[in-house]
């Protein structure tokens, strides 16, 4: 095992029957990728592409059918392990009818800490947060957003090494959205490693280092999200001024002209060449070239079709 | 630490939901109740409190049993709140015995406030405090917590519909086994019936041994030694019942 391996996941795969009358349903197939310690991984998919079972079987809430799933070399089950794992639920829904605090206050004594560490720990995380105010108030009493927020704070009670978040920022405004990821990348600077999944493609793109693609309980894409991307550069375009464009193009690849400023979109690298080539010839000049790279959402629904497809 | 907390909890979620509530018409049924019916009947009224107020203090503890029990874990489960709890660092067995010591706790409040209440009317009858009647209460507990485990072994496995059949099924055979015998002698002693019979008398719990309440309010003097025995027997009881618990928990998914 390598030193800085958190989550070893290999050929894991899982079935299951929704119904009793309904037929087996493979919901992970093959699944497999690391996480590495300090990564802020994202864990993408559809609704339905095997996220929240693949958290779930990392907390040891159900077995696996057959694959290796490991949390630091050893078993999801392993309750020493779990004093070094924060978990927020997907939707999640807690112990209503205790307060904000009892709630934490709960938490802690689960994770043994200690009266005096437990108290300064809880308002540190109702700071965090923003509960303090609604610390005494019972969780009933509590919207969507702010139970998500005190979902987040149990999650960080024990000051866990590893995050696992299912899907953090689902149901929050984007003032929320804006906050819980500002939470997420103070923890990273920590040293904390944080496993997330979302289907909010901006979301990740703008606070993951690393992604996996989950469609249809299958692994389509994974890595850095930086290689992932800029492997694949779809066209390029190219800006030109000139007088003459009809000696230079086709008009099938001028999208765009003014006055003598045409923006020309290529769709193959070996047709660039020829391109300036001919501007220069036409005594033309080139204003500039831009690769166009696809996004993590054009790869996330190519990705997706491919799958359908498949 | 954690099965403290874990306990602490289900009495918190005890005592804020219907309870409260149902120890408010018990506490008006038995007032009025032995009051009126000291009233109707001629009878002791006194005997009449006695009776009354213990059977009802003996009702109410089995229906609070059930009504808490059957949701024990299958409220967790349709709630979803299994999924953050059993992510901790807390073992299954610890999990569900933390449901039972809480619901032992909540029981015992419950029955200590009724037995005040009964003390307290008890004592405004007669001038004197009758505190023999605390071995009653006792043996109450301990036939609760027999049916607290298999509440919550039915809660683990079962809908909630189903869940308070079997403990209600439970409480009522529980309190029948003497039947049994009578059944044995009925196919005098033999075959399969008898074995069945006798298979059945010691399988299933027998809540009678808990029942002295007429004993003491005819006068009869407990023995320590009974207190001993009924107490061993609930508590290995429903032991034997978590463990069955425990086995079917530690193997579910939890989707």
């Amino acid at each position: 095992m390598n030193v800085s391996e958190i989550i070893k996941i290999e050929n894991l795969n899982k079935s299951f029957k929704i119904d009793f009358w309904k037929k087996t349903n493979d919901v992970l197939k093959d699944v497999s990728f690391t996480v590495n310690s300090g990564d802020i991984y994202g864990f993408l998919g559809h609704n339905g592409a095997g996220k929240t079972t693949t958290i779930k079987i990392l907390n040891g809430l159900i077995s696996s059918n057959s694959g290796i799933v490991e949390l630091w070399g050893k078993s999801p089950s392993n309750v020493e392990n779990k004093n070094k794992i924060g978990y927020l639920p997907e939707n999640p829904s807690f112990y209503d009818y205790l307060t904000g605090r009892e709630f934490l206050e709960f938490y802690a004594d689960l994770y043994k800490l200690h009266t005096l560490q437990k108290k300064t720990r809880i308002e540190e995380l109702l700071k965090l947060v923003k509960l303090q105010s609604a610390a005494d108030r019972q969780l009933r009493k509590y919207s969507k957003g702010m139970i998500q927020r005190i979902g987040l704070a149990q999650a960080l009670i024990n000051d866990p090494e590893l995050i696992i978040l299912d899907e953090p920022l689902s149901g929050l405004d984007p003032i929320g959205r804006y906050e819980v990821r500002d939470i997420i990348l103070k923890e990273s600077l920590k040293g904390k490693t944080i496993f997330f999944s979302s289907h909010l493609l901006s979301d990740v793109e703008l606070i993951c280092d690393t992604v996996t693609i989950l469609v249809h309980g299958r692994v389509v894409a994974s890595g850095k999200i930086e290689d992932l991307v800029s492997r694949q550069i779809e066209s390029w375009d190219i800006t030109i001024e000139t007088k003459h464009i009809e000696k230079i193009s086709s008009d099938k690849n001028v999208i765009h002209s003014h006055a003598n400023s045409h923006l020309i979109r290529l769709y193959k690298e070996k047709d660039i060449e020829p391109l300036i080539k001919k501007t220069f010839t036409a005594g033309g000049k080139i204003k500039s070239i831009i690769p166009n790279r696809k996004t993590l959402e054009e790869l996330f629904i190519d990705e997706m079709k491919k799958g359908e497809v498949a | 630490m954690i099965l403290k907390a874990l306990a602490l909890n289900t009495f918190k979620e005890a005592i804020r939901s219907k309870i409260l509530y149902l120890f408010f018409i018990f506490g008006l049924f038995m007032v009025l109740g032995s009051r009126v019916i000291s009233l109707l009947v001629i009878d002791d009224p006194v005997k009449i409190i006695k009776d009354f107020g213990l059977g009802s203090i003996h009702f109410f503890s089995i229906l609070i049993v059930i009504i808490l029990g059957i949701d024990l874990v299958s409220k967790e489960i349709e709630k979803k709140t299994i999924y953050n709890i059993l992510s901790k660092p807390i073992r299954r067995w610890e999990f569900l015995l933390g449901k039972i010591l809480g619901m032992l706790l909540t029981i015992a409040i419950v029955l200590l406030v009724m037995f005040i209440i009964f003390i307290i009317l008890l004592w405004i009858r007669t001038g004197t405090l009758h505190l023999e009647y605390t071995g009653v209460v006792y043996m109450i507990l301990l036939e609760c917590l027999i049916l607290t485990s298999f509440a919550l072994l039915f809660s683990t496995v079962a809908s909630q519909l189903f869940s308070t059949l079997f403990t209600l099924g439970i409480f009522i055979a529980g309190h029948s086994t003497e039947g049994l015998k009578l059944l044995k002698n009925f196919v005098q002693g033999k075959g399969i019936g008898a074995a069945f019979a006798d298979f059945l008398y010691y399988l299933l719990p027998n809540l009678n041994n808990f029942n002295i309440k007429n004993d003491i309010v005819h006068g009869v003097t407990i023995t320590v030694g009974v207190y001993f025995e009924a107490t061993i027997y609930s508590i290995v009881y429903s032991a034997l019942i978590l463990l069955l618990s425990v086995y079917a928990f530690s193997r579910r998914n939890f989707y």
